[in-house]
């Protein structure tokens, strides 16, 4: 069974110039303990569905079924127990860190909110958090601006976990960090996920990270996914020529003379998320396009004959065809 | 291959003042040297000292707060650290030119892109303004801006951030600079069309013979764009190497440790998930350094001989350099 089931979910923004549809009739879903991650280009909409998810934004239609109910449209009282569940690290720790609260204190409010144990027992497990994301007991006197940006995205996560939610959705949370932070706080994601089982939904733009922590992938364009995978056959063979096109532009860290995938380029820039293209959405870019693609937008299906799992929007691979 | 260096930095140094009024080095004794239709890549963790080593070279450090401590900047037999600030701005944008991370921060936002294009040649070449604005418009097409005259009027904020880099990148090519520096150029932009610029760039280092020193964190980038490759640490060069020996073998302990954190797709395709290298710590604070080995907090082959001085650069074959002392070039 799924954790969390996404069913037709739209989210548009409206701004004074029109109508952002930043997420337009997405379905997903998220099983206990794995990690799905999210990946595409800025303005695709893949953080206004992090935050759709997490109720931070207020969906216009469709469903997010999390343990079997629908929670899109629960009201704030209804939602709070909830949030014990889902939890959100952001990419930029300092800005979600409360500046005047020390570490302590901030890792104290989750139990206070939520009126979780004694004041003995609360301090025991700041003790316990702040030890298990690899930082010292005694960082729990200091303020977030003591701490480097990389203890600081640790701090955010000991949050996030305080209440050993069953999802976390990770909005760029290593984006904002030197690689060699990047690989402390990637090592701690995965090792608190070995501990706690809990899913994690990635949303990330850096391919190479995706590639290394997640068990699936969704690929998302102008607010459509366009293909989700396990992670192994949409690396080996992309399906959606927007897929192949992004990954064939990943700079890998090897000798210049090992052979690399051949880059394909897409046409011109990527459309308004105001007015999406017609048909399917890639179409002005794609240089697979038909002249069906301008008129039908294709649906998000299984690939026929292919693994199970795989599913992509495109009518190079619809089984009507 | 051994083609005539166009700009070689020798013993570079420059040095900050601290809070309590002490100068202390940020780049410290830098060797470089780039040659027509080479990129070398300058990489290393943010607070290395490779922008402040950009910036050095380009002498655009506020004098209040930053200083020269010695060194050479030779381009076609002059030594731009020896030129006075008058002549000095007839060096920038025309023998070198520099382009930043963040697009918007380098336009005026007041004036259309063409005209920021043309007011950058009139300023270097004596040219009439009708031969500047078919040039701008030559370069918006050089740049791969589609519909460049429809452009030319157009505002920065009109423009997404891939076609503002572009326009930054044609404003520094404007006056056919020898040398570009190219600071994170590709850093605040997608995957897709960072690979769209640094292909431009590439290209039209080849097109133009120029020098490219492309500063970056991102190794990827390095290995697909570079021919070479220096590594600094604590405002040092620690590592100098050919692309090809420095992918196959790093030989610092900083550049193996650099390499060892990068997620690699190879262990997607295995499905053996072992976890990545970290480098422990952080960059330590340049007015803090002791006198041994800058890295010695957090490398894993640190010895008792390596607090006693800073390791010397150990030069081997052609640019191939280390510093230290359990490494060979």
């Amino acid at each position: 069974m799924s954790l969390l089931s996404v069913e037709k979910l739209v989210k548009h923004h409206r701004t004074p110039s029109g109508t952002v549809r930043a997420v337009d009739n997405i379905s997903f879903a998220v099983k206990p303990g794995e990690t799905l991650a999210l990946v595409g280009e800025s303005g695709c909409g893949k953080s206004t569905l992090g935050r759709t998810i997490m109720r931070l934004h207020e969906p216009d239609e469709g469903a997010i079924v999390f343990k079997g109910r629908d929670i899109a449209h629960l009201s704030r009282a209804e939602m709070r127990p909830v949030r014990r569940d889902i939890q959100m690290v952001f990419q930029d720790p300092y800005a979600s860190l409360n500046p005047r609260r020390t570490i302590g204190q901030i890792l104290t409010e989750p139990y206070s909110v939520h009126r979780i144990g004694s004041s003995a027992e609360r301090a025991k497990k700041v003790g316990d958090l702040i030890e298990n994301v690899g930082l010292h007991a005694d960082h729990a006197n200091r303020y977030p601006h003591e701490l480097s940006g990389g203890q600081r995205q640790r701090i955010a996560i000991a949050r996030a976990i305080a209440l050993e939610p069953s999802l976390v959705v990770c909005d760029e949370p290593v984006s904002a960090l030197d690689v060699s932070i990047q690989a402390q706080i990637i090592n701690l994601l995965r090792r608190l996920q070995d501990l706690s089982g809990a899913a994690y939904l990635f949303i990330s733009h850096d391919l190479s990270v995706v590639g290394y922590l997640a068990d699936r992938i969704a690929v998302m364009y102008l607010g459509e996914i366009v293909e989700i995978s396990p992670k192994k056959e949409l690396w080996q063979q992309p399906l959606h020529p927007y897929t192949q096109a992004l990954f064939s532009a990943i700079a890998e860290p090897l000798p210049p003379s090992v052979p690399r995938r051949k880059r394909i380029e897409m046409i011109g820039e990527i459309p308004s998320p105001m007015k999406p293209p017609s048909g399917c959405r890639f179409h002005t870019r794609c240089p697979m396009a038909m002249p069906k693609c301008r008129e039908v937008p294709p649906v998000l299906a299984e690939v026929a004959g292919g693994t199970s799992g795989r599913q992509v929007a495109c009518h190079l691979h619809s089984s009507a065809n | 291959m051994a083609a005539e260096n166009l700009l070689s930095v020798e013993r570079i140094r420059t040095e900050f003042r601290s809070t309590r009024g002490a100068w202390f080095p940020v780049v410290d004794e830098v060797d470089l040297s780039v040659a027509a239709g080479e990129t070398l890549a300058v990489v290393g963790e943010s607070g290395c000292g490779k922008s402040m080593l950009a910036h050095s070279i380009m002498r655009l450090l506020p004098p209040r707060i930053a200083r020269s401590g010695g060194g050479r900047v030779m381009l076609d037999g002059r030594d731009l650290l020896a030129l006075s600030e008058a002549e000095m701005r007839g060096v920038r944008g025309k023998d070198v030119s520099m382009i930043f991370q963040e697009p918007m921060t380098s336009l005026n936002p007041l004036m259309p892109v063409g005209r920021q294009i043309v007011e950058s040649i009139l300023e270097h070449d004596d040219c009439s303004r009708a031969d500047a604005n078919r040039r701008g418009l030559e370069l918006m097409d050089l740049v791969g801006i589609p519909e460049a005259r429809a452009r030319f009027d157009q505002y920065p904020h009109h423009l997404s951030g891939g076609m503002r880099q572009r326009i930054v990148i044609a404003i520094a090519l404007a006056c056919r600079p020898k040398v570009l520096i190219a600071d994170e150029p590709t850093t605040a932009l997608d995957v897709t069309i960072q690979a769209q610029v640094l292909a431009l760039i590439d290209r039209l280092k080849s097109e133009l013979g120029m020098g490219v020193i492309l500063i970056t964190h991102d190794l990827g980038v390095v290995a697909e764009w570079a021919q070479r490759v220096m590594v600094m640490y604590a405002g040092r060069k620690v590592e100098e190497a050919d692309a090809e020996s420095f992918f196959r073998g790093p030989k610092h302990p900083y550049s193996r440790a650099l390499l060892a954190s990068v997620p690699r797709p190879e262990d997607v395709l295995s499905g053996i998930v072992r976890p990545l290298a970290e480098i422990p710590g952080a960059v330590p604070p340049m007015d803090r350094l002791g006198q041994g080995c800058a890295f010695y907090q957090r490398c894993d082959r640190r010895s008792d001989a390596c607090l006693a001085a800073a390791p010397p650069l150990q030069q081997g074959d052609r640019h191939n350099a280390v510093a230290c002392i359990h490494s060979e070039p």
